[in-house]
């Protein structure tokens, strides 16, 4: 299978001199969900810039569907607009997304740009009704909590059906019925075989990847969730956070006595997978 | 000393969610039913625009308090609350003529008023002086009345799509638009750094700590509002934003605009005649 993304020995530098990535070199494929694991500063959002065409490697190629992604293709409309419609960047604040006078507006900004006004006009109905954002529609996005801000975010992402959708931080700063909006949210579009490319610190987030990559300014680690969970001291060296339900199964394992009576080939990283296990040890005590 | 800190952050507070509120929301350019919403953006801009050079240019008084009141029909017209209109204009009149106006009221000669100093030098209030002042801020008000009609009824975007139809380039209307929306960001950067150091501080501080604070913390502000701006730049790109400002409606001169510009011209011809060869 062709790669959808294909990321060549990426270097990015600021022009103050911050370098944010070096030799980066990554695959992403349709219909995949890949986590972005990585410290503050690591370079993930810039990474998301440069698969959203947004910023250009300094050394290095990105390619997206074969094609040598760089300002001139950019510059060409019609690859723009296909390119556009077709990967969709929800940023971590909502507030640089919302910039117009209402919610409405907002989410029928990509729209307004991308097809004509008839068309437009449709879908940002559609996923407003889709979204439930009716009550806060015609309000002004300063005037909206966090949780519904993040929300209006994504419906002005989500309104021009992107195949691709670029995440940075998606559940930061929201309070948990938000968050698990995001997670069933990511769940269905993961049905929808869209392709998912998500920044993210959260375990539980994590979990529903297919493939995560540990990135501080280089690859430090590549691989699935689990084998990401499972190797503790690159997680440690990094910042970075296991499933509470891991590190219980750890401490269990951990403990001499109890060690010969769970047998277990690989930690549980999710609730249900905890649940299973718990299950069938309970049962053949009985 | 800290009840005057604590009056600063009011003030500061208030207008900073005035403007948030008031200003971005474009509560009265979405009201349709206005006598100037109903306007194409670009007759309506040509139109308060060709009032405001005739005010500019008006020297008498009485055609001033004319075009002045008219401004405030307009506004009933287009339903917007007197009140609210006249403080948002009349707020900004002490800052641009206060400056000006304040020596011309003593260095006009003519008649004193009030003397305030003979010796060493003469110094008096004089009629002409007050009769200038007046003139001076009745014309300034008027020319900014007419100015806030326009950002009142007319929504951000169709002006700027209005005066790129008019001829303004893409480049200036892009750096316009982001500008807009940069000091929206500042303006609530600025809020939210005075909410939090508010939670954080429990004890109040004296004006020198407080502005030693406000000195460090701007710093950080800038750097933060700079990307947030870069940020949003990046955030319109993403969804197909080309330097080129796109509406929902389509801009279409009507009868109704025709007879609003005429109307406007007659306005302007009378008050300038009236003015120059009558008074
Ligand atoms: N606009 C910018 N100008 C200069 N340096 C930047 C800019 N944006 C980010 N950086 C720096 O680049 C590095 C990577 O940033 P970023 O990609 O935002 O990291 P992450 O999202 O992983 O926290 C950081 O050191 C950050 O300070
Ligand atoms: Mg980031």
């Amino acid at each position: 299978m062709k790669p959808l993304y294909e990321l060549k020995n990426i270097y990015y530098q600021y022009p103050d001199g911050t370098i944010a990535l070096d030799n980066i070199n990554m695959k992403i494929y349709e219909g995949e969900v890949v986590a972005i694991i990585g410290p503050n500063g690591a370079g993930k959002t810039t990474l998301l810039k440069i698969l959203d065409a947004l910023e250009f490697p300094k050394k290095g190629e990105v390619y997206f569907e074969g094609k040598k992604l760089e300002e001139r293709l950019l510059n060409d409309i019609e690859f723009m607009k296909y390119f556009r419609k077709k990967v969709g960047f929800i940023f971590q604040d909502p507030d640089t997304m919302l910039f117009s006078p209402t919610v409405w507006d907002d989410v029928a900004f990509a729209p307004l740009h991308l097809y004509d006004k008839d068309t437009a006009i449709k879908v940002t109905e559609k996923v407003i009704n889709e979204m439930n954002l009716n009550h806060i529609k015609d309000k002004h996005p300063y005037n909206i909590s966090g949780g519904e801000k993040k929300k209006s975010s994504i419906a002005a992402v989500l309104s021009i059906t992107p195949d691709v959708i670029l995440m940075d931080e998606p559940t930061s700063y929201l309070d948990p019925k938000s968050r698990n909006y995001i997670i069933n949210l990511i769940k269905d579009l993961k049905s929808k075989n869209k392709t998912i490319v998500f920044v993210s610190h959260d375990p539980n987030l994590i979990t529903l990847a297919d493939r995560c990559y540990i990135l501080n300014k280089k690859i430090i680690a590549e691989g699935t969730p689990r084998e990401i969970f499972s190797n503790v001291e690159i997680l440690e060296e990094n910042n970075l956070d296991v499933p509470e339900i891991t590190k219980l199964f750890k401490l269990l394992l951990d403990d001499k006595d109890l060690i010969s009576k769970i047998n277990i080939d690989n930690l549980p990283i999710t609730v249900d997978e905890a649940y299973n296990i718990l299950k069938d040890l309970l049962k053949s005590k009985t | 000393m800290v009840n005057s800190v604590k009056l600063i952050n009011k003030t500061v507070e208030h207008v900073i969610k005035y403007i948030s509120e008031a200003v971005f929301s474009e509560k009265f350019a979405r009201n349709k039913d206005g006598f100037l919403q109903k306007l194409d953006p670009r007759i309506k801009i040509i139109g308060l625009i060709i009032l405001v050079i005739t005010t500019v240019s008006i020297k008498h008084i009485k055609v001033l308090l004319f075009l002045y009141i008219l401004s405030l029909v307009f506004c009933i017209l287009s339903r917007i609350p007197l009140l609210y209109y006249i403080k948002r204009v009349w707020l900004f009149i002490p800052l641009f003529t206060g400056i000006i106006i304040l020596p011309v009221i003593f260095l006009t000669p003519g008649h004193p008023i009030y003397i305030i100093l003979k010796k060493p030098y003469y110094i008096a209030i004089t009629y002409e002086g007050i009769k200038y002042a007046v003139l001076f801020t009745l014309r300034v008000a008027t020319a900014i009345s007419y100015t806030v009609l326009i950002t009142l009824t007319t929504r951000w975007d169709e002006i700027m799509k209005a005066l790129n139809s008019l001829g303004v380039p893409d480049i200036v209307i892009t750096i316009m638009t982001l500008a807009y929306r940069y000091i929206f960001l500042l303006l609530n950067n600025v809020l939210e750094m005075m909410y939090s150091k508010k939670s954080r501080l429990c004890r109040n501080l004296k004006l020198k700590e407080s502005w030693i604070i406000a000195g460090k913390s701007m710093g950080a502000l800038f750097i933060k509002t700079q990307r947030m701006g870069e940020d949003i730049y990046y955030a319109m790109l993403s969804r197909g934003y080309l330097n080129e400002p796109r509406i929902f409606t389509n801009f279409k001169v009507k009868y109704y605009d025709i007879i609003f510009l005429c109307f406007i011209i007659l306005i302007s011809s009378i008050s300038l005649g009236y003015d120059r060869l009558i008074l």
